[in-house]
């Protein structure tokens, strides 16, 4: 399971906190919002 | 098999199974198709010839294995020894960054595409790309191609492409040839748009694929939560005035994706697996309750669930029949 892990994590290329902390930052309903008003 | 597993537990153990009623689906297949739905629908998705070819027989279209083993999802050649050729080819031709600007999703895909694929076809661009993520402050990853077979391929290309976007904005303005290539902050939202939005699906995804413990009990929940995050995006979607054309386009794929979600959705309801896995599990009353279940009603569910077990599985519970002289 370890190994599973460190394996997902090396193809990740170590990013999965990253994104993880990135997702939170905005709501997908949020985001439409943004994204269509400066559209 | 599922005819000779019916007919070895009616002799054996005088067990009655319908394999079609009791047929339970896989969840990362379902999650596949909707995710392929959505995908499809922004015209950034083909399907791949066997999804296709097995979808032409199959009216289902679905339950079939079409996972790889991920170990291709970082480089599609491979050890290819014609690679290097085509690394030469392709590097020479310039033709496939001459990108149409449609103002929508395939454009922004296939700019994506492009990118991962020229920055990573010959050692010289590696490293330059490499000396971009450097002055970006970025770790020196590379852009992950894409491939048809799984969607979570694209979904990974995208993941990368946000992280390493200020290496990639550095590296396509660094030459001429690239100028096609170059994203506008409205394209690399949208980027961020898919990358959110898809980001739940990938979790569910990793999560019913875990091997360690049985997770038949989480699919309900699962699909909840999907469900909870769609109709979220539909909202707010529907809260807008004035839509842009390529959140209209986003709008149809994802009622797309919802329909094909509920079509799965709607086929839990047979196989009794699902709520006595739910029932049982010691934690999953509580979803129960917040799906708005009463106490009275869990309890009577649950007493249902243990009876079925008892007149239809237990051995030890059934009266024996009477031999037949």
């Amino acid at each position: 399971m370890r190994q599973q892990e460190e394996d997902q994590e090396e193809e990740d290329g170590g990013l999965s906190e990253w994104l993880k902390e990135w997702v939170k930052r905005e709501q997908v309903s949020e985001k439409v919002k943004r994204i269509a008003d400066v559209a | 098999m599922m005819k000779e597993l019916s007919e070895l537990l009616r002799k054996r153990d005088s067990v009655k199974w319908n394999g079609l009623a009791h047929h339970i689906r896989c969840l990362a297949h379902v999650i596949n198709l909707a995710v392929k739905a959505f995908l499809s629908n922004l015209k950034v998705a083909k399907l791949s010839e066997e999804h296709e070819w097995l979808s032409r027989d199959d009216p289902e279209e679905s339950d079939v294995d079409e996972e790889s083993d991920g170990s291709d999802e970082e480089d599609i050649y491979g050890d290819d020894p014609n690679h290097q050729e085509e690394s030469d080819e392709y590097t020479n031709d310039v033709s496939s960054f001459d990108i149409e600007d449609t103002h929508d999703f395939k454009t922004v895909l296939l700019k994506i595409q492009t990118i991962s694929k020229a920055a990573t076809v010959t050692q010289k661009r590696i490293l330059s790309f490499q000396s971009f993520c450097q002055a970006a402050n970025l770790k020196p990853l590379r852009p992950i191609r894409d491939h048809a077979i799984r969607w979570s391929a694209t979904f990974n290309m995208l993941k990368r492409a946000l992280y390493l976007r200020r290496a990639i904005d550095m590296w396509t303005q660094s030459q001429p040839i690239f100028e096609k290539l170059q994203m506008s902050s409205h394209e690399w939202d949208m980027v961020e748009f898919l990358v959110q939005f898809l980001y739940p699906f990938m979790v569910a995804n990793t999560k019913v694929q875990a091997t360690a413990k049985p997770s038949l009990s989480d699919t309900w929940v699962i699909y909840e939560d999907l469900f909870d995050m769609l109709d979220d995006a539909k909202a707010a979607l529907n809260g807008l005035r004035v839509l842009p054309e390529w959140l209209k386009e986003a709008q149809t794929a994802i009622e797309k994706m919802w329909t094909k979600l509920r079509k799965y959705y709607d086929k839990t309801d047979k196989p009794f697996a699902y709520v006595d896995a739910t029932l049982l599990h010691p934690g999953l009353k509580k979803f129960m309750k917040k799906a708005g279940y009463s106490v009275d009603t869990i309890e009577t569910y649950v007493k249902k669930a243990e009876m079925r077990f008892q007149n239809k599985y237990d051995a030890t519970q059934r009266v024996p029949r009477r031999p037949t002289l």
